[in-house]
């Protein structure tokens, strides 16, 4: 048990103490400006590179629980492939009917390669961006860092949106899907920017019709195990986010605008991984239900 | 993006020590010529 409520606390242990170590260094960085004054000019850079050193492994932890996460799911969805193709083969009768299509295989590899070999990469990129324009603000990349995150969050609506709109196409004749499908792709569009909470919020609705039917199948307690299974990374990554997040609150009064700037950056950067990580979770999740509803279908059981 | 990260970290050490406007004119120079071959690399070009 223990084990299983230190996999939930550990985050917000160390996200408490970077709180207190930034404090810490924040205080000691003022009385030393206080009492040497030309200590200034070096303050700014000396209080990057303490804080790289101090949270650096945060951030690393982040982008290796993320490589990890798309490693599992890249395996996982390798080894669901050949089952949910055999079973679009046996029951090929009831997908005709259905007309189900094995297109949604496609868009989950297509997340994978994506998530591999342009999101993760995409975040890192624009991360060390970052850095560069905080450590030297004569020489600024902040346009080219947004235009990257700006790009990464429009890949991630649009493959939520293509895995939205399959899972529509097929689930037309599981359910009659309603506003619960539809509503998340408006939102998602009109809302790109805050598209975390957007996508924690809106992709329970989705699975609400799917739910009720994969609970019957699975029972409560596995279903549960699926869900945490699913998020828990992403969660992970949303509280290291909020923590950075948080620290640059704390720390903008007092220490000026390039290193709550700096704090703040990485926040919007760990926030488009878990962005990410949300997205697996989602497909993850779709892929289980998907299954059990194909099985239950096999079995002869209507919905 | 190494390249990147040290000939910033470089730069920024230069512009303390000197205390000159005139070294970021170089530092700028030497970043975007790295920046350029970051992209050559990354474009396998």
């Amino acid at each position: 048990m223990n084990d299983l409520l230190n996999v939930f606390i550990d985050p917000l242990k160390l996200a408490g103490q970077s709180i207190i170590l930034v404090m810490t260094y924040t205080i000691l960085f003022l009385v030393l400006e206080a009492f040497i004054p030309k200590f200034k000019k070096w303050a700014d850079t000396l209080f990057i590179i303490v804080l790289i050193l101090t949270l650096g492994q945060t951030v690393m932890d982040s982008f290796s629980l993320m490589g990890q996460l798309v490693n599992v799911a890249s395996d996982f969805f390798l080894g669901v492939t050949p089952i949910l193709t055999s079973l679009l083969v046996v029951l090929n009768s009831v997908f005709s009917f259905i007309a189900w299509s094995p297109v949604i295989l496609f868009i989950f590899e297509m997340l994978m390669l994506l998530c591999k070999n342009i999101l993760i990469p995409a975040v890192t990129v624009a991360l060390v961006l970052d850095f560069c324009t905080r450590f030297i603000q004569d020489i600024s990349f902040s346009k080219a860092s947004d235009l990257i995150r700006g790009s990464v969050m429009t890949m991630i609506t649009a493959l939520l949106i293509a895995m939205v709109t399959v899972l529509s196409f097929t689930g037309v004749a599981f359910f009659t899907i309603d506003q619960a499908i539809a509503s998340p792709a408006k939102k998602v569009i009109e809302q790109t920017i805050p598209i975390v909470g957007s996508l924690i919020v809106e992709g329970f609705s989705i699975f609400q019709k799917y739910q009720s039917t994969a609970t019957t199948v699975a029972g409560f307690s596995a279903m549960t195990a699926f869900w945490i299974a699913a998020f828990f990374p992403a969660g992970k990554l949303l509280i290291h986010a909020l923590t950075f997040k948080f620290l640059a609150a704390i720390v903008e009064p007092f220490t000026g605008g390039t290193i709550s700037g700096l704090l703040d950056d990485v926040g919007k950067s760990l926030l488009l991984l878990c962005a990410v990580a949300i997205l697996l979770g989602i497909a993850f999740v779709f892929i289980w239900l998907i299954l059990m509803v194909i099985m239950q279908l096999g079995v002869g059981k209507s919905f | 993006m190494i390249k990147l990260i040290a000939i910033i970290l470089i730069g920024k050490c230069l512009l303390l020590l000197a205390d000159e406007k005139d070294v970021l004119v170089y530092v700028k120079l030497a970043t975007l010529l790295i920046f350029i071959t970051t992209m050559l690399d990354f474009l396998k070009l």
